[in-house]
């Protein structure tokens, strides 16, 4: 008597979760069909998080590339303009460890400027430049439109008389940042000096 | 020449009209006075012992926590936030619990629960209570040890302290508090028969209803000095009275009436001096009322089911818990952020 | 009006404008050199239209207006221009106080755009601390319908007394600025508010109001109360409208402007004389004559300070503007400017610097004084902690940086530094995120086209090819895997991103006018550029599948 009772128990019990397992499944089988997307969202997130310097020092001709290549595995460490934070940000991003900078940090934003006297009119540069910043016509001087210009340094190698200069950007006062002198340290303490307070 | 403005300049004019942090800390403290005296002069000088060992051992440990730190000692120590918490888990431990229950609730308190997390204003959880709350799950015989109304100076006082008394001894000073008599009722089922059965020594209802009242009045005086803001103990006793009297309108053969909840226990002394650490505590006015009636419904429910007599500590615990999620989701609506008024529309039809 | 309505929070700090209310509005004495900063209003600095060594009068045009969002620039003394740099102009005075007025205007007849032009040449800004140009202000009419005019007198900062001495000296004045102002805007009414502690400027307000015409003026008196003078805690406090976070007063109807402005308005349109002096309140424990000037513009502030008798040993800063939102001066030689409407030589004991900064225990006194109902304590712990989602989601930007919850801090936080500091990172994170942005279109365009050009290049091959009728076999077998279909897809979705960019484009230009749409326009030409590669690809395809077929 107790035992039919217990199978009964038992059996109930399985039915009730197998159907509970089945139910779930279908629930998200449902959901993954429903709302997949076409695009890749993560490729674009990634890419929003680059740079946009198009530069080409990460190995891949543009930022969207390379945000394609590290969605398929690529390092995260070899965008030199975006730096430290950059690494920060897609580490966070795609759950990965942050990897030391694979290349130089830039210390700050550059842009390209060229020397007018010297220029020959040559057009590599125009060629060579990733967001067309710069404007001139075969055996006229060029120059650089500052505002778009994106400081990659592509347009240096290919100049046959070495006439451009990376100059810092220049910054007008509206964008003027206040001089912090914090760490990143969370703890209140931690920010005071440890002697000399009393 | 930009106009803009010179950051990093601290602002010109500050304030009289709000004491600074250490003030409102020793206020606090001063207010924790009537209800001190009032237990002592019911549960004898043990208490006082309590209050004293736990705030030196609070000040001991912070100052040695910040030296290893490298942090200055003075300032973080005159803030008195250390002392603090000493007073209150003093006053929640049993008169005069041994000199190393005190010790190891401090360190919990001070050095786990405080420091580790960044000292003051960094601490997810009320340092008192996860002293206290370690303390009760890891030396529950200690921790009900509440003897029965006593003279002020007990002859083994001295014994207890420095915890030489004998084991055998421990049981004699063991005296229900009424939670703790009222969750097990002896050979009672129903609450008229228990309390028919006068399970309590003579005097320990009254006694703790009265320490009760001494810490309403400690409450109020700050919630008169607006040291505290109301709305953590009103929405705590609020709910608290509200979900007792429903359980008790319910049944009230079972469950004990909502008088009795407000005045046993510490239901007002955690109102006004255990829920109010502002550090722990939800951050708007909306979540410091919810997270108030959050610990109410805790309090009510946790002594009527759970295994513990009273819960003050652990309702304060779990609502510290939930800190971070009611602070995101009660964030006020700043004027403009709703719609603009309606009536005299600006723009061009 | 009664004063119903309420805005939340509030500080009662110490008003001391005893020190500078006592004594009548004067006349600085004449500066012998101005300095004049390029920039002396919000938006983008005027460009100089004097060499050095130019001769000027007091009123003559030295720096034009740039851009939109800026305003003209006039000598306020007359003598010879001495150094021109890219951010000020220097004059040294000859004495003479030559003016050079333009004629006068009978506003009640002129025509509003020779008012709004008049505003325009005669540099006007608003004076309260913005410094908006007061033409461009004018101009809202354009795409908002103003109900009400606003006079904000409140004047709610401690010691500043600046529009206290102005109304009562220049009551009518102020009204009739105040007309002109509302004739502009189609106001229909105009709306004074004033803060209870100036009873004597209430008074000439209330003998004024008689005569004000045509427009009617309502004069509501506020209880005192930090910080009423706000543009959006005063509308809200006398007309119970909310100002929409990111908008502007004009949203709700509402001009608001300060009666210094509307007194400025008035000279420049009667007497023709542009914005060259304006009201200064002296005041502070370290000087011995406190009370309001006239002073030059480009005025050397140690020069005005040590005039009103500056106790050197005594100064241990000065703050322009008011205690709470103003700056102190890093140094006195510093000129003063259309945004100066106080200065502040403060004692030692007067603004002591404040304690040490302990840690923030969320006591919470800091929400409770808000004005905007922001959670103060919050804002500081991710300001800190850089977190810029969650400052955004606690509305940092609706934060009007008055500094109440600075002054009440138990911890002696300075919150409001980091507010500041947190916004101007985010700014600056905004402006970089928008450049990377149209670098980035800029790319995909440059690829549309190189892709474009490369498909043409391609299509005149095989039309050379085509021509030259050579047997197909050779062509054949390279153009074995034509993916016809593919092809196909990629031009369909090439036609479909025109449209879709058409369409956002269409979209936002309806939306908002006034907006850049450059990224935009590119990212059009990028998708058109990426159809015709599409299609000159196609079209290709297609030829070279007809000839497989044919041969």
């Amino acid at each position: 008597m107790n035992s039919t009772i217990d199978i009964i128990g038992i059996l109930s019990a399985v039915a009730v979760l197998t159907g509970l397992g089945i139910g779930f499944g279908a629930l998200l089988g449902v959901v993954s069909e429903r709302f997949k997307r076409e695009d890749n969202p993560l490729v674009e997130q990634i890419d929003a998080l680059l740079p946009q310097t198009q530069c080409g020092q990460c190995g891949y001709p543009g930022c969207r590339p390379y945000a394609e290549a590290i969605n398929q595995g690529d390092a995260l460490n070899k965008c030199p303009p975006g730096g430290e934070a950059t690494i920060h940000a897609l580490a966070d991003l795609l759950g990965r460890a942050p990897e030391p900078l694979d290349g130089e940090a830039q210390s700050e934003a550059k842009v390209a400027f060229i020397r007018e006297a010297e220029c020959i009119g040559c057009t590599k540069c125009i060629q060579a430049c990733p967001v067309d910043a710069i404007i001139g016509a075969a055996k006229l001087m060029h120059t650089v439109i500052e505002d778009e210009c994106t400081g990659c340094d592509l347009c240096l190698d290919p100049c046959p008389v070495d006439c451009i200069d990376m100059l810092p950007r220049s910054a007008p006062l509206t964008q003027w940042q206040p001089v912090v002198a914090r760490t990143s340290n969370m703890i209140a303490s931690d920010r005071q000096p440890a002697s000399g307070v009393s | 020449m930009s106009m803009m403005h010179a950051s990093g300049v601290k602002d010109a004019m500050t304030t009289t009209a709000v004491p600074p942090t250490a003030s409102l800390m020793r206020w606090v403290i001063a207010a924790t006075l009537p209800g001190i005296a009032t237990m002592s002069y019911f549960f004898g000088l043990g208490v006082i012992s309590n209050v004293l060992l736990a705030a030196a051992f609070g000040v001991a440990l912070e100052a040695a926590v910040l030296r290893l730190r490298q942090r200055p000692i003075r300032v973080a120590l005159d803030d008195s936030s250390a002392l603090l918490t000493g007073v209150l888990l003093g006053t929640s431990l049993p008169p005069a619990s041994p000199w190393w229950l005190i010790g190891v609730g401090m360190i919990a308190a001070i050095v786990v629960a405080k420091q580790l997390y960044g000292g003051l204003g960094h601490n997810p959880f009320n340092p008192a209570m996860v002293g206290y709350a370690l303390l009760l799950v890891s030396f529950p015989t200690y921790m009900t040890l509440w003897a029965p109304p006593q003279e002020m100076l007990p002859n083994d006082l001295w014994a207890q302290i420095t915890g030489t008394l004998p084991t055998t001894q421990l049981d004699s000073l063991s005296g229900a508090t009424p939670l703790d008599a009222f969750k097990h009722k002896g050979n009672a089922v129903l609450a008229s028969e228990f309390w028919a059965a006068n399970p309590l020594p003579n005097g320990t209802l009254t006694a703790w209803q009265w320490v009760a009242l001494a810490w309403l009045a400690g409450g109020g005086v700050l919630m008169a000095k607006r040291i505290i803001s109301w709305h953590i103990p009103i929405a705590m006793l609020g709910s608290l009275v509200l979900l007792a009297t429903l359980f008790y309108l319910s049944a009230p053969s079972h469950f004990a009436s909502p008088l009795f909840h407000l005045l046993t226990g510490a239901t007002l002394f955690g109102a006004f001096f255990i829920a109010t650490d502002p550090v722990s505590a939800a951050t708007s006015q909306r979540g410091k009322l919810i997270y108030g009636a959050g610990i109410g419904a805790l309090v009510i429910i946790i002594r009527t089911f759970g295994g513990y007599p009273d819960a003050v500590a652990f309702a304060v615990l779990l609502m510290n818990l939930c800190v971070p999620l009611l602070d995101l989701y009660s964030v006020p609506q700043p004027t403009g952020q709703q719609k603009a008024s309606p009536g005299k529309p600006g723009e061009q039809p | 009006m009664s004063n119903a309505f309420d805005f939340p929070g509030g500080i009662y700090p110490p008003e001391r404008k005893q020190r500078s209310n006592q004594s009548a509005l004067i006349e600085a004495p004449l500066p012998s050199r101005v300095t004049l900063p390029l920039q002396q209003h919000s938006g983008q600095p005027a460009t100089p239209c004097v060499a050095q060594g130019d001769t000027v009068k007091v009123g003559s045009v030295i720096a034009k207006r740039e851009g939109m969002v800026s305003s003209a620039l006039h000598a306020s003394i007359s003598g010879t221009v001495g150094e021109v740099s890219t951010t000020q102009i220097s004059i040294d005075g000859d004495g003479q106080d030559a003016w050079l007025r333009l004629p006068p205007l009978e506003w009640q007849y002129a025509e509003p755009h020779a008012l709004l032009e008049r505003l325009n040449e005669s540099g006007i800004v608003g004076l309260g601390g913005a410094g908006f140009p007061a033409h461009i202000k004018a101009r809202v009419v354009e795409r908002h319908t103003i109900d009400t005019l606003v006079i904000n007198a409140a004047e709610c900062e401690p010691y500043i007394t600046a529009d206290d001495l102005t109304l009562r000296h220049y009551a009518n004045e102020v009204l009739e600025g105040a007309q002109i102002t509302a004739k502009l805007c189609g106001a229909q009414h105009i709306v004074i508010g004033i803060e209870d502690n100036k009873p004597e400027a209430i008074d000439a307000l209330k003998q004024a109001l008689t005569n004000s015409q045509p427009v009617p003026v309502e004069l509501t008196v506020i209880a005192t109360r930090y910080p009423s003078g706000g543009e959006r805690q005063l509308i809200k406090k006398l007309l119970d409208l909310n100002v929409p976070s990111g908008g502007l007063p004009a949203d709700v109807g509402v001009l608001c402007h300060n009666p210094g402005t509307l007194l400025a308005i008035l000279h420049a349109v009667r007497d023709g004389q542009p914005l060259v002096s304006r009201t200064v309140t002296l005041t502070g424990e370290a000087i011995t004559q406190p009370g309001n000037r006239w002073v030059r513009l480009g005025t050397s502030v140690r020069e005005l300070l040590e005039q009103t008798g500056l106790n050197t040993s005594e100064l241990h800063q000065v703050i322009q503007g008011g205690p709470m939102m103003g700056t102190p001066l890093l140094t006195l030689d510093t000129p003063v400017t259309k945004l100066t409407n106080c200065l502040i030589a403060a004692t030692l004991e007067e603004l002591p610097p404040p304690p040490a900064e302990s840690p923030c225990i969320r006591c919470g006194e800091c929400e409770s004084v808000c004005p905007v109902a922001l959670l103060p304590q919050q804002l500081h712990w991710y300001a800190r902690a850089q977190d810029d989602a969650k400052l955004e989601r606690y509305h940092l930007f609706d934060c009007i940086e008055c500094g109440a919850c600075s002054y009440v801090c138990p911890s002696h936080i300075p919150l409001v530094v980091d507010y500041r500091e947190a916004k101007s990172r985010i700014r600056l994170q905004r402006i970089e995120a928008t450049k990377a942005e149209h670098a980035k279109h800029r790319f995909e365009f440059r690829q549309a086209r190189l892709a474009r050009e490369e498909a043409e290049k391609q299509a005149r091959k095989q039309a050379r090819q085509a021509q030259q009728r050579r047997p197909s076999n050779t062509a054949a077998t390279n153009s074995e895997k034509v993916d016809l279909r593919g092809l196909r897809i990629a031009h369909a979705a090439a036609k479909a991103s025109v449209k879709k960019a058409e369409k956002t484009l269409a979209r936002v230009a309806q939306e908002d006018p006034k907006q850049s749409l450059d990224d935009l326009e590119m990212q059009l030409a990028t998708a058109q550029e990426n159809l015709k590669a599409a299609e000159l690809q196609l079209a290709q395809a297609r030829e070279q599948q007809s000839s497989e077929e044919s041969s």
